[in-house]
């Protein structure tokens, strides 16, 4: 029991640790990157390599001051950021980083919650930044936030059906709702090859998660040219990193969420189990799955600073005519290659 | 140019008014409706995709400044300095007319006594960054060579007695400053041909 809840703190540590560490040097990565993209070099002054970047930002942040608009709503204007970055971090707690480890004669899964439900409560969990958006983008008393707020609102809407349909595909696979479940079903085969139908779902679940994010080329709900910086515009000091923050630790946990639905998790076509100890290859392990989150994360920004912004209608088009309807055929196909056994 | 010269049609490949009134009929080179590849957008995606990654490995346009010079040609007027010959001579021989022509007042010259017992020799020479407004008449004026205006631009200090340059701050040993000196002769020269 004692090396349970020592181990449940743990973790707890561990994964906040990690969402919050993986997130501050995403900042850096993505200005590494647009940098090298842009045939620059990227922050490279605060520490080697620029590698204190994120503590600078973070120490500037909280020494800015703190500004309310007249006529924004208090309450309402400091719990949006909480909400955004909350639900971001709440997400962290299905991620299922690596096999289960023994200690003790206590088997430990390198999850925090190794729900049954884990992918449901992954949906609700992260459907709920949304209203942290939609709020700061209304409590701000401006017109910009709330146009902001309510791109975002609309958007997650049309994505999150996409995505969840992509989602089902999976489920219908691996016969699981848990997220480590999942990952360790596709020991034998990742979902990914599953052709046709798991390579479509991982591609439309990979679109669709760019808008989940509000990144680029979906970024309708900050959209410089258009809403300033939409609903975030109001916002300054630790309100503003909060949102930030948020952002990038749903990045992390939608990269995760690709890796572990689609790309086996933390398998490795059996190198997973390359060094016998049992120790050893779970760390290993948790390796291969950080290396796989990583990847998509580079892809992230990648996408950022290579793609334009679509327009408005485009983005609604593009979700409800093309992508719903392409999952909608993935779910039904899925099925039947389950039924029939091809799957 | 007063606008009414005839202007060739092929210089004028834009639709738009001429000066005689007419439009110039123009031919659209490309498609202007899409077909469904184009609409997709996902061949235009991978490639953009790789060319950005490509991107990403060709060498860097930055130069890291403080540490890395920057790339000035010798017509760049910078903080003026004292030219010293390479058997440690000074060639400034304290005549005065920078100080004279110096608009901003910048410079003062404490003369004294040389090993040659024809001319003298600055004791001490001081520039007032403060003042200086890097004009180059001194430069212009110097009749030795003495003193040119150099391609540092990095005057900035946090106090005022760091901005007077002494004279031992601003000597800089001549052959530093060849290049700047033939770029001024060739520009006197250009503009003040030879009368023959």
């Amino acid at each position: 029991m004692t090396v349970f809840l020592v181990a449940a703190v743990l973790k707890v540590a561990l994964f906040i640790g990690l969402a919050f560490g993986v997130a501050a040097y995403a900042t850096l990565a993505e200005r590494k990157v647009a940098g090298w993209i842009q045939n620059r070099y990227g922050p490279n002054r605060v520490g080697p390599w620029g590698l204190l970047q994120p503590m600078a930002d973070g120490i500037k942040l909280f020494f800015k001051e703190e500004l309310l608009p007249a006529g924004a709503n208090p309450f309402l204007f400091k719990l949006a950021p909480a909400l955004v970055t909350g639900s971001a971090l709440l997400a962290v707690a299905v991620i299922p980083l690596g096999d289960t480890l023994t200690v003790a004669g206590e088997k430990i899964p390198l999850v925090v919650a190794d729900m049954p439900v884990g992918i449901l409560y992954l949906m609700a969990v992260t459907s709920l930044s949304v209203y942290g958006i939609l709020l700061g983008g209304w409590a701000s008393n401006n017109k910009y936030s709330l146009l902001g707020g309510l791109r975002s609102a609309a958007q997650v809407v049309s994505y999150e059906l996409t995505m969840v349909l992509a989602m089902a595909t999976v489920l219908l696979f691996s016969g699981t709702m848990s997220t480590r479940g999942i990952a360790l079903s596709q020991e034998g085969l990742w979902n990914v090859f599953r052709f046709p139908v798991g390579t479509v779902a991982f591609l439309l679940f990979w679109i669709a998660s760019f808008a989940e994010t509000n990144r680029l080329p979906f970024d309708m709900v900050e959209c410089e040219p258009e809403l300033v910086g939409g609903y975030h515009t109001e916002y300054s000091s630790m309100r503003f990193a909060l949102f930030f923050l948020g952002e990038y630790v749903a990045m992390f946990v939608q990269a995760s969420m690709l890796t572990t639905l689609f790309l086996g998790g933390h398998t490795f076509f059996g190198l997973e189990h390359i060094l016998g100890d049992p120790v050893l290859d779970v760390l290993l392990g948790a390796g291969i799955f950080l290396a796989k989150t990583f990847f998509f994360l580079f892809v992230f920004i990648w996408v950022r600073w290579t793609l334009p912004r679509v327009r408005w209608d485009q983005l609604m088009a593009l979700g409800w005519k093309v992508m719903l309807p392409a999952a909608m055929v993935t779910v039904l196909a899925g099925g039947a290659g389950v039924i029939w056994g091809i799957y | 140019m007063n606008g009414n010269e005839k202007v060739p049609q092929a210089a004028r490949p834009f639709l738009g008014p001429t000066p005689s009134g007419r439009p110039v009929p123009v031919k659209v080179l490309r498609k202007d409706r899409l077909d469904w590849k184009e609409k997709v957008a996902l061949v235009e995606i991978v490639k953009g995709m790789a060319f950005t990654l490509r991107e990403m490995f060709r060498p860097r346009f930055t130069i890291q400044f403080p540490e890395e010079p920057l790339p000035r040609h010798p017509s760049t007027k910078g903080r003026p300095v004292l030219a010293r010959n390479p058997d440690g001579s000074i060639r400034c021989v304290s005549c005065g007319l920078c100080e004279f022509v110096c608009p901003a007042r910048a410079i003062t010259i404490d003369p004294g006594e040389s090993e040659d017992p024809i001319q003298k020799e600055p004791k001490d020479f001081q520039i007032d960054m403060l003042r200086c407004i890097l004009c180059g008449m001194c430069e212009e004026a110097c009749p030795e060579e003495a003193i040119i205006m150099s391609r540092d631009l990095l005057m900035a200090t946090d106090s005022r007695t760091k901005a007077h340059h002494h004279l031992e701050d601003l000597l800089v040993p001549a052959e530093k400053l060849q290049e700047r000196i033939d770029y001024t002769k060739r520009m006197y020269h250009k503009w003040n041909p030879p009368q023959s």
